[in-house]
């Protein structure tokens, strides 16, 4: 009976001390410029797009001048490589489990009569298309630079009048966007 | 007999009786004289308190706010795409929320609606390059802001909006010059509390003293019911302004009163725990710091870096080494993770910042970084603090005579700075010039009397144990 109380307590402290742990070791942790996303995501009937704001160094193999930003031309030559590139890293599914066929197109950029020279990120038209109205929509999101456990992606997702803000990082890479 | 009793103990009850009332009175009217006298004490002179309405109806959650505006502009452009203003509002909300919520992604999406707005509507669509040259701005981009802007001003020439980035910008960079330019024609065109606020630090900057705290009072004269931001925002620079010439107290009341204007205001925060944390009060700079970054924040803010730097302050003063390194070294990842960023004309990212950090580590190796570090930084912008920040890398790496100069460069500007001032003399005293050591040290009490051992411990300017 008395080993019985001391496995108790001696369980209860263990239990607190690793909670105590826990709460010393946990720090915030951020992501920053170079590892931030933003994505657009508006959802239609056969048709789902997205605006993909995302760092020019995830698809440096695209980046021919190697100027930090995919140009109209660059995303032309690279057409094949970057939906198959893409198509892996962002995955969007219907209730059947079939993907969306992805067209991906240059996302308009800054006109010539405005200079900037902020080049870390590029601006691509993602664009899934199914046979049929989708009932159900998945996405998988994976854009992430490989070991930056602080990457992240804010997307905003509207469909019809309903709008919802949804954030990607590496452990919650997965979101139902109709049920 | 019997009356005579009564009659006595009649006396001694209305005696009772009398006492106790006459107790009663004095004790209210002592509790009630001691409450106003303190209520008068802890009470913000009349031109500093906030006066207007904290609230109006629907104001108290912003960020539900502008995510219903934000909503509002992404309907509207679903239901037309190619309409360049409807991207141009989106634009400028989603700024508006990363304003208040200092979270970075909100630049991120600004900066892509914007482009897409100017990419719909390539002319006359100011607002998008506004949004472009703000964001910019939060990146401490300042050329690129500047350049922006002076796109809008030439075909808008009083654009409110692109003299404001002008003007903070140029104050940014040590061109104050062209900050009093940009701020006098904003205030001449429109006396708001922000523009008057904008003038009010580039005098600052300046050394005007009293012309700052006479446009700080304009601009609080200048107040509006609906511009909390801004009421909040003019009081934590009013603050800040006092709290460098040692009047903690005053700065205190305003910071508290931001806070008081806008609850858990992060800047009004961080201001505070610097304050607090230089009167030695570590526990409550502490539960501040953690009023800005809650455990539970995930997402990446602008206020990061300075909090864990804050928070290594307080652990470095409480003799608690081992955790000082590891919040310094989170810190200095993270700056590192900014710096990265930039590219080869290196004009972004927080490398003073990083540069500082490594110069309080205080080590050769991360002296000769530091230095290298402030060498680029200058080439993009000379105002005091950088200046101040070559000249104590420089000295740090035994270079007396370059950090004189970048020390003399600094205090060329104006700006009155204990602090720049006490650098000064202690990089006069290496060079064996003990006169001129013992005025910069006047000169440093001079701006702030208060000035001591503590308050450069809590500032971390390296000469903690420096003796005139």
């Amino acid at each position: 009976m008395k080993n019985l109380w001391r496995k108790y307590w001696l369980s209860i402290i263990f239990f607190f001390l690793s909670l105590i742990l826990s709460i010393g070791i946990s720090t915030p942790s951020f992501a920053h410029w170079a590892d931030l996303s933003v994505a657009e995501i508006i959802i239609g009937d056969k048709q789902t797009a997205i605006t993909l704001t995302f760092p020019t160094s995830l698809v440096a193999f695209s980046d021919d001048n190697q100027d930090g930003q995919l140009s109209q031309a660059e995303t032309i030559n690279h057409k094949t490589e970057l939906e198959q590139f893409l198509g892996k890293k962002v995955r969007l599914t219907n209730s059947k489990g079939q993907k969306g066929v992805l067209k991906v197109a240059s996302s308009q950029n800054l006109p010539a009569n405005i200079q900037t020279n902020t080049n870390t990120h590029t601006n691509l038209q993602l664009t899934y298309t199914w046979l049929q109205p989708v009932g159900g929509l998945k996405i998988n999101y994976g854009l992430f630079a490989p070991n930056v456990s602080t990457a992240r992606c804010l997307a905003t997702v509207i469909q019809g009048e309903r709008i919802q803000n949804l954030v990607f990082t590496p452990k919650q890479r997965e979101f139902t966007l109709i049920n | 007999m019997i009356k005579a009793i009564d009659t006595q103990k009649l006396n001694i009850s209305r005696t009772k009786a009398v006492l106790v009332i006459t107790t009663s009175i004095a004790i209210t009217t002592a509790l009630t004289i001691s409450y106003f006298l303190q209520s008068q004490s802890s009470r913000l002179p009349a031109p500093y308190r906030y006066s207007l309405s904290r609230s109006s109806p629907g104001t108290n959650n912003r960020r539900a706010i502008i995510q219903k505006e934000i909503s509002f502009y992404q309907q509207k452009v679903r239901q037309n795409p190619q309409s360049g203003l409807n991207l141009t509002f989106l634009a400028q909300n989603y700024l508006k929320m990363a304003k208040a919520t200092g979270e970075s992604d909100w630049y991120l999406l600004a900066e892509q609606a914007a482009k897409r707005s100017l990419s719909n509507l390539p002319f006359n669509n100011q607002g998008a390059v506004i949004v472009l040259a703000r964001v910019a701005q939060a990146r401490h981009d300042f050329q690129q802001a500047i350049d922006l802007s002076q796109q809008v001003l030439k075909i808008k020439p009083s654009d409110e909006n692109a003299l404001a980035i002008l003007a903070t910008s140029n104050l940014a960079m040590g061109k104050l010059q062209q900050a009093k330019t940009a701020t006098d024609k904003l205030v001449n065109k429109i006396p708001t509390q922000g523009n008057l606020t904008l003038q009010a630090l580039v005098l600052t900057a300046q050394g005007q003293e009293q012309a700052a705290i006479d446009t700080f009072k304009f601009a609080l004269a200048a107040e509006e019911a609906g511009e909390k931001g801004s009421s909040a925002y003019t009081r934590v620079m009013l603050g800040q302004f006092y709290y460098k010439r040692g009047q903690l107290q005053l700065a205190e009341k305003l910071y508290q009163e931001s806070l008081r204007i806008i609850p858990r205001y992060p800047l009004a925060l961080l201001h505070l725990a610097e304050l607090k944390t230089r009167q030695g009060d570590y526990q409550a700079a502490e539960s501040l710091y953690a009023q800005v970054l809650p455990n539970s924040q995930k997402s990446s803010t602008t206020y990061d870096h300075t909090v864990l730097r804050g928070k290594a302050k307080l652990k470095q003063l409480q003799g608690e080494q081992q955790q000082a390194v590891k919040l310094l070294a989170q810190a200095e990842t993270l700056l590192r993770q900014e710096n990265a960023t930039g590219h080869d004309n290196g004009s972004f990212g927080h490398r003073r910042e990083l540069a500082w950090l490594l110069l309080e580590k205080n080590n050769p190796q991360d002296t000769a970084e530091a230095l290298s570090l402030m060498q680029a930084e200058i080439k993009i912008r000379r105002d005091a603090q950088t200046l101040d920040t070559l000249a104590w890398a420089l000295y740090e790496s035994g270079r007396m005579e370059s950090a004189q100069q970048a020390i003399q460069e600094a205090l060329k500007l104006g700006t009155k700075d204990a602090a720049i001032f006490y650098r000064a003399g202690a990089i006069a005293k290496a060079l064996g010039n003990n006169q001129q050591a013992l005025t910069y040290q006047k000169l440093s009490q001079q701006v702030d009397p208060t000035f001591d051992k503590q308050a450069r411990l809590a500032l971390g300017m390296g000469l903690e144990n420096f003796k005139f």
